[in-house]
């Protein structure tokens, strides 16, 4: 059986001003029907390049694909055609982005927006198309559905706004959902409420969902398995209790080190020191090291592949056995 | 809803009137020798003729009271008298300004009709030879003096080729009826319309471009692509609407320009129109027939304002009437 | 992105102010370069200028005399611009129309700057009733029929220079009296205002020494952009007659000559050169105006692309 999608060794460059950005640099990853994976990484890491090509919505002329395949279905959707594109997104594949007040048109009616969408892919007549919106808008929890799909975005809150999104992304009932960090722009209690409706749906209607996100700590109780991207490159990919319990990356364990956690509240977080390397420079060294506490001579001479540490379990790192040793919490000496 | 801000606007533009009204009327003041300094270099006007104008005007009565009178007579149709032919004000006026109105709103339907598709395009192509080419004419459009433009317009189409017609807006000799009354308008029309309409299509063009491009960065016209909407629904609706709300505004901001370009465009052609009587008035002083011009740009530029403030109103949900 | 920023900060730390205000000086040249366009227009408007300084004393021809044997004749070596029906060289005519056109440009913007500045300082350091007021008198110079006010002016007092230098500021000065006013308005709240008052700056000196140079960069952009909007407007108003009288050759109105000649006996010669030389100009101006305010606002200078 094939998976739902496969990526493989996507290379993807943007076009500056200042020369070539490095912004993904040959990732790999799969993701099985109604799974869920959490690509993790700071901002700059080309998570989000990664997931905007996966929608074939990356700036042009700028970015540019060089490499890779991502296999959807079977189909390679690199060489789709523009309308091959327009049937896969919004119906196969669906996006729900990161900040709720600026990705919402702001000259038409929620009602509008949704029910547009639906037309175009299901092929249903003006009054069924408004029912279905109603209908989604009380799926993603929005008091009134039916009042309210006249109303303009300006006329929601923010939390209310990424829930809409939320709905116009569930419209056609996607077999994969992207979100892109749906969650940073809003309130901490928001936050909460988002990843628990997102958890919800996903049970609720068995599709799979890429969440992309800077912050380890939510992905704990959502996702099957997280891939880390550090600098354009994946650096470590496990299903989600072996990366918490063992993580194989020096960048993972700083980023759990980084965390706080309610056990060790009285613990200094451990910030790691110094920043990612420049993008417009293509790696000739393990990205990490100038960083890193584990680093050794090799690490700047050439940068490591990703390799098989344990069964489903992968990372980027000469010294992945001496990191997967140490304990997830109070590592660096 | 609407209506009360509208309302609301028009008694907004009042004050406005006022100053431009004052500002307008003070400068006609300042001319050194007075309204009548050219009648009083005409021999023909005796002194005493002088003597009663000055009585009849008003020019003795202190200046508020002179504005005072003068804005009575404007509220109520009385626009005075032309000094150089004696007819009412209204009256001169009332014949030109059809003219001048109708090559103003031909050259402005002219310039949406360019500028807005060519501008669409030239943002949905950007760094294509289209986007180019369009950035590259928009650029030299601004720069084209308007008269230049006319009269090497003039140059190829009425003497290389004689093609049209050179000056006025019908054949003087002949009569033509039907449809060759109609053909011959347009052919008086055309040269005229593309002149006033240079500028402004360039500006327009710019414009629509630069607020195109901006909107089609936007967060929302990724997610409408990002839904799947076909590119035709993403550029004319998604964005096409709202990068239309800063348009209008420049848009409606051309229409007394255009009116203003007028007395260039009819300069050339020899169009009898409200530019070539504003200036033929000037060099006479013809006071009254000028302050009357005046009032009625400045009425214009009021008018097109408001018109552009209920449009964005209309067009962006956000602008609340309350 | 913190990189840059700890990159930056260093260099900047160690400036001393003078020396700072050079390399943004410096950086502002480096940018503008980039514009190339910008930079061929830079080129142009200054060859213009030296040429409408230094020209008419080069070539061999007076712009006034007049010789019924050179009549009507089309560009040749000898006169590359033709000459007119009173036998003047055209070229001649232009450099010495091109000096009173330039002339009669700059010193109108130059008016214009003078007054837009006065009034946006007064209007955004005192802020309150002043500035209310003076912008709504703003808001009537802006509702003004620009060029019939033009016009008026310089019909009824006379077209002498400083009539439709005059002529051409009154409705010029808006612009620049907004962008002056809003960045006082905002600069008036910094801290380095702040810190010169508590020390006992006088308000004059707050504004000419430490407001105004930062609130120019903007002023500098609509000044250039105001040259070709008051070349464009001298010459209508040569064409239209009302300008420089002649025999005073200015552009706008060795076109308005040209009229019956290029029309009715297909003299191209007599109207492409001046007008091409408004075009020019005018052009040349706008491209530096457009690659200044891209070196000046790095905020409008392109899409740097980047990562999302």
């Amino acid at each position: 059986m094939t998976a739902l999608l496969e990526v493989r060794d996507l290379v993807v460059r943007f076009d500056t001003d200042d020369g070539t950005v490095h912004a993904v640099n040959g990732i790999s990853y799969s993701l099985e029907k109604g799974e869920s994976l959490a690509i993790v990484g700071e901002s700059g890491s080309g998570k989000s390049v990664g997931a905007l090509a996966l929608m074939g919505l990356l700036p042009r002329p700028q970015a540019r694909i060089e490499g890779g395949t991502i296999h959807f279905k079977g189909r390679n959707l690199l060489t789709q055609s523009g309308q091959e594109w327009q049937r896969t997104r919004g119906r196969e594949i669906a996006m729900v982005y990161q900040d709720p007040m600026t990705s919402l048109n702001p000259a038409l009616t929620v009602g509008q927006q949704l029910s547009q969408v639906i037309r175009h892919h299901l092929n249903v007549r003006k009054p069924a198309s408004r029912e279905r919106a109603a209908d989604l808008l009380s799926l993603v929890g929005i008091p009134n559905p039916r009042g309210r799909l006249d109303d303009y975005p300006h006329q929601f809150s923010g939390g209310q706004r990424q829930r809409v999104l939320i709905a116009l992304a569930l419209s056609c009932d996607p077999a994969l959902l992207i979100a892109d960090e749906p969650t940073t722009a809003l309130d901490v209690t928001i936050q909460a409420q988002m990843i628990e409706l997102v958890k919800g749906l996903r049970k609720q209607l068995g599709m799979a969902v890429v969440w992309i996100t800077h912050d380890l700590g939510v992905v704990a109780g959502l996702v099957d398995k997280v891939a880390v991207m550090y600098s354009g490159n994946m650096v470590e990919q496990a299903p989600v209790h072996d990366l918490y319990r063992q993580p194989a990356h020096p960048y993972t364990l700083g980023l759990l080190n980084s965390l706080p956690t309610l056990e060790h509240g009285t613990r200094r977080l451990t910030p790691i020191p110094g920043s990612p390397p420049d993008p417009l420079r293509p790696a000739t060294a393990c990205p990490f090291a100038r960083r890193c506490a584990w680093v050794v001579d090799r690490c700047r001479e050439s940068p490591p592949a990703l390799i098989r540490v344990a069964p489903q379990h992968s990372a980027a790192c000469y010294r992945s056995a001496d990191v997967n040793r140490q304990p997830a919490v109070g590592a660096q000496q | 809803m609407v209506g009360p801000y509208v309302v609301r606007r028009m008694l907004q533009a009042i004050p406005l009137l006022f100053g431009i009204s004052i500002i307008i009327f003070l400068m006609l003041q300042m001319a050194p020798g007075g309204p009548l300094a050219s009648g009083e270099a005409q021999a023909a006007i005796t002194p005493e003729k002088i003597e009663r104008l000055r009585a009849h005007y008003g020019l003795d009565d202190p200046l508020p009271i002179q504005y005072l009178n003068w804005l009575g007579g404007l509220v109520t149709g009385d626009w005075g008298v032309s000094y150089d032919t004696g007819q009412p004000v209204l009256q001169v006026i009332t014949e030109r300004l059809p003219t001048t109105l109708a090559l103003t709103g031909l050259a402005f339907a002219v310039s949406l009709l360019i500028a807005i598709p060519v501008g669409i395009l030239a943002a949905t192509r950007q760094y294509s030879v289209f986007d180019y080419a369009s950035t590259g004419l928009s650029f030299a459009g601004i720069a084209t003096p308007s008269f230049w433009f006319g009269l090497m317009l003039l140059y190829l189409f009425s003497f290389q080729w004689d093609l049209l017609p050179s000056a006025g807006l019908t054949d003087l000799r002949e009569d033509h009826v039907g449809f060759a009354a109609v053909w011959d308008r347009t052919t008086h029309l055309i040269m005229p319309v593309a002149v006033l309409a240079l500028i402004a299509t360039a500006n327009l063009a710019r414009y629509v471009r630069a607020s195109m491009l901006e909107v089609l960065g936007q967060d929302y016209v990724r997610t409408a692509r990002g839904s799947g909407l076909p590119e035709r629904t993403v550029i004319l609706q998604h964005a096409g609407k709202n990068a239309s709300v800063p348009v209008v505004t420049i848009a409606m901001l051309m229409v007394p320009e255009l009116f203003l370009g007028a007395v260039i465009t009819e300069t050339i052609f020899s169009i009898p129109g409200m530019g070539a009587l504003f200036v033929h008035s000037a060099e006479l002083r013809d006071y009254p027939v000028l302050l009357g011009i005046l009032v009625i740009a400045a009425v214009l530029v009021v008018i097109t304002n408001l018109v552009a403030d209920v449009i964005y109103g209309l067009l962006d949900p956000r602008i609340s009437y309350e | 992105m913190s990189e840059v920023r700890e990159a930056a900060e260093p260099v900047a730390a160690g400036d001393v102010p003078e020396e700072k205000a050079r390399s943004l000086r410096a950086e502002t040249w480096r940018q503008f370069r980039r514009h190339r366009l910008a930079v061929v227009g830079l080129a142009v408007l200054t060859l213009f200028t030296v040429a409408v300084i230094v020209g008419p004393w080069l070539i061999p021809f007076d712009p006034y005399y007049i010789d019924a044997r050179t009549a009507n004749l089309a560009p040749t070596l000898t006169h590359p611009m033709g000459t007119d029906e009173l036998g003047r060289d055209q070229l001649a005519r232009v450099l010495i129309g091109g000096r009173l056109t330039l002339a009669v440009s700059a010193a109108a913007v130059l008016v214009a700057l003078i007054v837009g500045v006065a009034v946006g300082a007064v209007a955004g350091y005192a802020g309150g009733f002043p500035d209310n007021a003076l912008m709504r008198v703003v808001d009537v110079f802006y509702a003004l029929p620009g060029l019939f006010i033009v016009i008026l002016l310089v019909a009824l007092i006379g077209p002498t220079f400083w009539t439709i230098v005059i002529a051409i500021a009154v409705l010029s000065w808006m612009n620049t009296a907004r962008l002056v006013r809003s960045s006082f308005l905002s600069l008036k709240e910094k801290e380095f205002v702040e810190a010169a008052r508590t020390v006992g700056v006088s308000d004059a000196r707050i504004v000419l020494r430490h407001i105004l140079p930062n609130a120019f960069s903007p002023v500098i952009v609509a000044a250039t952009l105001g040259v070709a909007n008051a070349i464009l407007i001298e010459s209508s108003l040569s064409f239209l007659g009302l300008g420089f009288q002649p025999p005073e050759a200015t552009w706008g109105g060795m076109l308005s000559e040209s009229k019956s000649a290029v029309i009715s006996l297909g003299q191209w010669w007599r109207g492409l050169f001046p007008g091409l030389m408004i075009f020019i100009t005018v052009l040349s101006t706008n491209f530096i105006g457009d690659g200044l305010r891209d070196a000046l606002d790095p905020r409008s200078a392109g899409n740097k692309g980047g990562r999302a």
